[in-house]
């Protein structure tokens, strides 16, 4: 049972990334079919136009990973590594947007952000692991020196980057391309089958981290995926909510049904529904209002963690 | 075989050694209790039995092999200090932790014989009842006796407690207390780190009484008369039995 399962999640995540990364045409022929088809029937015209189809898989992609991985990080208090990681993916922006402008090199600023990004997560274990430096001063050093870095890159540019880093700050409904959402998918989809096949190791550790260690977990090793995988989650997320509030959807869903959740399987699952609702409701609000997606989303699953503690606060009351 | 052996161990986080030549053997069985001042090294030398440290000289084996080797470790099931604060807001439960303990590896859900073997261990420990509740729901007692069921469902053979009783009131002390005299009369071999000397006399079959050197080691009837008693606490002491109510 455990094995099927784990390889139904596996191959089921791999088969939908691999047709992303392969057949991204036919992938997105078939979602234009789907939902144009479902937003027909309910009269929501939204649904037809493209850039609107690739907003919401990348929001419901977002909603999958982001809680997925940010439920180990929440309950190892390491909550604040993804807005590290973003800032370090601004600096992997600010180099892909450089190279890109002064070179003929096809380097995407994605790319450059998920390698950056990636280096910064494997960095902030090793000073962590390595020194004496404490978790979250690792993490506000790799913060701050990414954003610096960035920051700098930037200047450098005479200023001609400044006008085309504000999509990658703030996020943006209308600049998902086909080829991002295409990578976001396959980003999301490597996530899914990691977290399926490192599920109990990694809840082991976040259980009691001296004790697996004693049980021979190599706590270091799955520290090193967890962060890498944070890493990647932060660059596909950054695309539809910017870099400032890419964190968000690690903690917030996350810290949203902590306290009704009656398992921590049934946390994970919990969270991804707060999270749908965040994002395909904050993608909807946005178009509607034509505010900013990023914004939109953050704040709505903020009012859902308020909903939430209010909710966990009455259960506590009555329970008295 | 000698479950472990630590020969002449000298061990300092700077300059100052914290344990300074100790050397101890743990015999199969045997129910240690492991006394010493505040700051005496008695954490210290737990995290060197359990490989989590390596000794700056002399050497710690487990089971025959380094303590730092994972097919030494694997063998020892680990109850830190205040359990009342572990994986404190973590919504696991109770099953969940249980099952950390089987070494089965990756993958998603738990087999059917992992199942049965959590399911004998919290029967073993007594919260059969609890197994979905989740772990921050439960008593410090209870929360003790799910970290015990963990280490059961490993099938550990030795047992390291680290001031388990931390924040756990007097009644549930007894009790967990009884637990482990039950556990090692079937065989388990407990070490278990105090600070209340009463209990450790009590309860333990055997004391090491620590203050960076090794004062004492032998029965636990013994100790109370010995000289490496004051030795370790530093000026004349009387023990003073007490029944924990």
């Amino acid at each position: 049972m455990t094995r099927t399962r784990t390889l139904a999640a596996v191959a089921g995540a791999l088969f939908v990334g691999l047709l992303a990364l392969v057949r991204p045409t036919e992938l997105f022929a078939a979602v234009d079919t789907v939902v144009c088809g479902v937003g027909g029937a309910f009269g929501i015209g939204m649904l037809c136009y493209p850039f609107m189809q690739r907003a919401l898989v990348a929001a419901i992609c977002v909603g999958v990973a982001a809680p997925l991985v940010g439920g180990f990080l929440v309950h190892r208090r390491m909550a604040m590594i993804g807005d590290a990681l973003a800032h370090t993916a601004f600096a992997g922006v600010a180099i892909g947007l450089l190279v890109g402008s002064a070179t003929s090199l096809p380097l995407s600023p994605y790319h450059a952000a998920l390698v950056v990004a990636v280096v910064a997560a494997l960095g902030i274990e090793t000073l962590t692991a390595r020194t004496e430096t404490a978790g979250d001063v690792s993490m506000a050093i790799v913060l701050a020196g990414g954003f610096a870095l960035g920051t700098v890159l930037i200047s450098l540019s005479g200023g001609g980057l400044s006008v085309g880093i504000k999509q990658y700050l703030f996020g943006s409904l209308a600049t998902i391309t086909r080829a991002n959402a295409a990578l976001l998918i396959t980003l999301t989809a490597s996530v899914i089958a990691v977290v399926s096949i490192a599920y109990r190791p990694l809840l082991s550790v976040t259980i009691d981290e001296t004790a697996a260690t004693v049980a021979g977990t190599d706590v270091r090793r799955y520290n090193r995926l967890l962060v890498t995988v944070t890493a990647v989650v932060v660059v596909a997320a950054m695309q539809i909510l910017g870099i400032i509030l890419v964190a968000a959807m690690l903690v917030v869903p996350v810290a949203t049904v902590a306290p009704q959740a009656r398992s921590f399987a049934h946390s994970v699952a919990l969270s991804i529904v707060a999270a749908q609702v965040a994002v395909v409701g904050g993608v909807t609000i946005a178009y509607v209002g034509g505010i900013a997606v990023g914004g939109t989303i953050v704040l709505l699953a903020i009012a859902l963690y308020g909903l939430g503690t209010l909710r966990a606060q009455r259960t506590v009351t009555a329970s008295r | 075989m000698t479950v472990a052996r630590l020969s002449e161990v000298t061990f300092g986080y700077g300059e100052r050694p914290v344990l300074e030549n100790v050397s101890l053997r743990i015999e199969p069985g045997t129910f240690l209790g492991l006394l010493g001042p505040n700051g005496s090294g008695k954490s210290t030398l737990v995290e060197l039995l359990l490989g989590l440290r390596e000794p700056d000289s002399g050497s710690v084996e487990l089971f025959g092999r380094p303590a730092t080797a994972r097919s030494a470790t694997q063998r020892v099931g680990y109850v830190q200090q205040d359990v009342t604060a572990t994986a404190h807001g973590v919504p696991v439960t109770v099953r969940e932790v249980v099952g950390t303990g089987r070494r089965s590896g990756i993958g998603l859900g738990v087999r059917d014989d992992e199942r049965t073997a959590v399911d004998a261990a919290l029967q073993r420990v007594g919260i059969a009842d609890l197994a979905d509740r989740r772990l921050d729901r439960l008593s410090g007692g209870q929360k003790q006796r799910a970290f015990i069921a963990r280490a059961l469902a490993a099938e550990a053979e030795l047992l390291v407690l680290d001031e388990p009783t931390v924040g756990v009131d007097a009644t549930a002390r007894e009790q967990f207390y009884g637990l482990l005299a039950a556990l090692n009369e079937a065989g388990m071999t407990i070490v278990l780190v105090e600070h209340d000397i009463g209990v450790v006399t009590e309860h333990a079959t055997r004391v090491a009484c620590l203050d960076r050197e090794l004062h004492f080691h032998g029965p636990a009837d013994d100790f109370a008369d010995s000289d490496g008693f004051e030795r370790a606490y530093g000026s004349e002491q009387h023990v003073l039995s007490h029944d924990h109510q």
